[in-house]
């Protein structure tokens, strides 16, 4: 019997993201789903069960703040990660206070990104092995941790 | 080393600096036309003329002279004050105008960046002839060049600052130096460190001291590219009031040419497509939003250059374990 391999759900407005995300993270054990409009991808939060998102914060029809808190609601454990083409600090700000995982800024280092998730979520080719360690390689220099759980 | 055109004085402020010369030369003419009648005036035969009476119409006309010259100074210092501070207001809108132009533009070549980035290292995987392999190594360098001309030009036009908070300048160094240590490995730099063992707190925002110390680190492994001995010095001294960090190298002593235009925007010593020429700008700008000085000096005696940073101790202690502090402006 093949194990499940996790989903990612990625939603951002540029449509080679997501399939450049695609394709390099279903090579690495994972499903990946994509929607360019932030407002689909919460119908299919709704409809199917997701291990992690990857949101675009700037997006044109609804925001990814927006797409964020209204994702809480719908499925208020999903593990998910902020991206920004901006290095806009309120914005990292906001996505951290509302639970982020991670923020990651755009160009961001491909496998540094897949080590994060697989440091957040199993891969199906890496599960009962160890997880990769999240570093600060490439392009994208800056990380922001996970904020402190609240009170 | 030529500067954008952007940051070439405008067409208002050339004028008003024509008007200003004209004051100028206005004051300093009346002053000698001035000081020729106080030389003429000074005659005894003047003063026996004018204590008889009789030349009180050029008494008047003297004093007339004066207080037309007191005003007129008056006059220069303020236009002198009101320029200076127009001066503050254009150079803030510009900076806010390259800020917002920048951040718009960021956001739309960072996608783009991250789409060819990651198709590049998708087929960097592959197998490649070595020739194609290295040619993508130079795209990716490129590319690495414009995503830093972005960051640059957003740190440098103040939009990349953010809230300050209690740090421990410590934690901060020694973030640097652990981002740095694989780019000194490969450069066979010896790093030496003297950071004492007390914390030393600062009101500061991490990312951006982060930055002024990497943009240090970098520019001494430059520096010491060709140089037999690569070593570089980190030291900490605390004082009541204030924290002084030395950051010093082994490579080559700046000219004096060059050591005066080190912190002008835009100006590199880098071949061209290698430096933004902002790096340097950026870290006075940080520091002195942090109430400090940098400079930058040759050291003496030996084969070096050493970069200095003064930074205000924070005052009280941060409560710990209680609600955090009001960002600093």
């Amino acid at each position: 019997m093949s194990e499940q391999k996790p989903k990612i759900l990625v939603i951002d407005d540029e449509r080679l993201i997501c399939e450049l995300l695609k394709r390099y993270l279903e090579k690495r054990g994972y499903e990946v789903t994509f929607f360019t409009d932030g407002r689909e991808g919460l119908k299919a939060i709704e409809k199917t069960t997701f291990n992690l998102a990857l949101i675009d914060i700037i997006m044109p029809a609804l925001s990814g703040i927006e797409v964020i808190k209204q994702l809480k609601q719908v499925a208020p454990g999903l593990v998910f990660i902020g991206m920004s083409g901006s290095l806009d600090e309120t914005g990292i700000a906001a996505v951290s206070h509302l639970g982020a995982a991670g923020f990651i800024s755009k160009p961001f280092d491909l496998p540094q990104l897949a080590a994060f998730i697989a440091s957040k979520i199993r891969p199906a080719s890496l599960a009962g092995g160890p997880s990769a360690p999240v570093q600060n390689v490439g392009l994208n220099k800056e990380f922001i941790p996970p904020p402190p759980p609240a009170p | 080393m030529k500067k954008p055109e952007i940051f070439t004085k405008g067409k208002i402020l050339k004028d008003t600096e024509k008007r200003e010369r004209a004051l100028w030369l206005l004051t300093c003419l009346i002053l000698v036309i001035y000081a020729l009648l106080i030389a003429v005036m000074s005659r005894p035969a003047v003063w026996d003329a004018i204590a008889q009476g009789v030349g009180w119409f050029t008494f008047i006309l003297l004093l007339t002279g004066l207080f037309v010259l007191v005003i007129l100074f008056c006059a220069y210092l303020i236009h002198r004050v009101v320029y200076r501070l127009r001066q503050e207001i254009i150079e803030d809108e510009r900076l806010k105008i390259l800020g917002q132009a920048t951040a718009y533009l960021s956001h739309e070549i960072n996608n783009a960046l991250t789409i060819t980035q990651g198709y590049l290292l998708m087929a960097s995987e592959m197998e490649l002839p070595p020739e194609l392999k290295n040619d993508l190594a130079i795209v990716r360098d490129k590319q690495e060049a414009i995503h830093n001309l972005l960051t640059d030009l957003l740190l440098y036009s103040g939009l990349g600052r953010s809230p300050k908070e209690p740090v421990d300048l410590r934690a901060v160094i020694m973030n640097s130096l652990l981002q740095m240590n694989p780019l000194f490995a490969r450069s066979n730099i010896a790093v030496q460190q003297k950071i004492p063992e007390t914390p030393l707190m600062i009101q500061a925002n991490t990312n951006q001291l982060n930055a002024v110390f990497v943009n240090i680190f970098k520019n001494a492994v430059e520096a010491m590219g060709t140089s037999v001995k690569k070593e570089l010095t980190l030291e900490c001294r605390p004082s009541a009031d204030e924290y002084l960090i030395l950051i010093a190298n082994s490579g080559p002593l700046i000219p004096s040419e060059v050591k005066k235009h080190l912190f002008e925007p835009f100006f590199t010593t880098k071949e061209s497509g290698r430096g933004t020429g902002l790096g340097l700008r950026i870290c006075k700008n940080i520091i002195a939003d942090h109430n400090g000085q940098i400079w930058i000096e040759n050291r003496p005696n030996q084969e070096g250059v050493r970069v200095v940073i003064k930074l205000p101790s924070l005052k009280e202690k941060p409560d710990v374990g209680t609600e955090a502090q009001n960002p600093g402006h």
